[in-house]
């Protein structure tokens, strides 16, 4: 599955437009990562433990998004849009969303 | 004076001291461990932003491109550090500029900005379009386990050159397999 944060894809047409797919993951924090990273917030900077977990999780959302379009009979997501928010107390969501396309070779 | 009072009062001027240094001993970190990694972020931007800047970067729709596109991705969970977000609570009272804060979210987008402009030189990208930067707050600092963590993500459409015809993004069957640094571009299609 062709993926794109466009609207239209170079080289190729959209010819169904197969509505609204999404996918999401709430992580919790890890206690054992959050202990360092409760040191290194003192001192600020970037939290490396927290950039994979990020990652990770926003991989996960991505490919929940795919299969639910891949349900659909798409061959393509675009016009995909990322948000990242905080739920509850320790947990963050992330979220991705597109629209589900057939593409055909323009 | 007798020798036990001398050494009473020796004694008593060591644990004031030890409580003084242990009292300022965190502050002193935070403010030179702190110092000390944004100047060494600065140092990494300094050194790969302008090795990135021949890649062409808009935020708007590349419609007219040749070649492929591929989404790339920039990510990066920052802390502030303890004692610039206590200087801003303060702030906050009469209003204004949080000088600190404001340098060190542009030090954070400036790296995300630059992961993601990695991730399209990897994939041997002539430019990235339609970029999107987005700031959230992801654990807020209240409460017990009080980590104020903020993430800085930076995407756009990696615009791959249009070396051999233009294949159509289609037919990829089986899901993609999506690793933490592995982007995900179109296979081209088996012949």
């Amino acid at each position: 599955v062709f993926i794109s944060n466009t609207e239209s894809v170079p080289g190729a047409r959209v010819t169904r437009a197969l509505g609204l797919v999404q996918g999401n993951t709430v992580r919790a924090k890890h206690v054992g990562k959050d202990i360092l990273a409760g040191f290194k917030n003192l001192a600020g900077g970037e939290l490396r433990a927290y950039t994979e977990l990020l990652t990770e999780s926003r991989n996960e959302a991505i490919g929940r998004m795919v299969a639910q379009a891949q349900q659909l009979g798409a061959n393509g997501v675009v016009n995909v849009r990322f948000t990242t928010s905080s739920i509850a107390g320790g947990a963050a969501e992330l979220y991705a969303y597109g629209t589900a396309v057939v593409l055909e070779q323009a | 004076m007798s020798g036990d009072a001398v050494a009473g009062l020796v004694f008593g001027l060591l644990c004031v001291g030890l409580v003084l240094l242990l009292v300022l001993a965190i502050p002193l970190y935070s403010i030179l461990v702190g110092f000390h990694r944004r100047s060494k972020i600065k140092e990494q931007l300094a050194h790969t932003e302008p090795q990135l800047q021949q890649l062409v970067q808009t935020n708007t729709e590349a419609a007219g491109h040749a070649g492929s596109t591929a989404l790339a991705l920039g990510t990066v969970a920052y802390a502030a550090d303890g004692p610039s977000r206590l200087a801003t609570q303060w702030r906050s009272f009469f209003g204004g500029q949080a000088v600190s804060l404001t340098e060190q979210a542009d030090l954070a987008r400036r790296l995300a900005i630059v992961r993601m402009l990695e991730q399209a030189r990897g994939l041997g990208a002539i430019g990235v379009a339609n970029v999107r930067v987005e700031t959230s707050e992801i654990f807020s600092g209240q409460g017990r386990n009080s980590a104020m963590v903020i993430e800085l993500l930076a995407y756009g459409t990696a615009l791959l050159p249009a070396a051999e015809p233009p294949q159509p993004p289609a037919q990829a069957q089986q899901v993609p397999q999506f690793l933490p640094d592995e982007p995900t571009r179109v296979r081209p299609p088996a012949h």
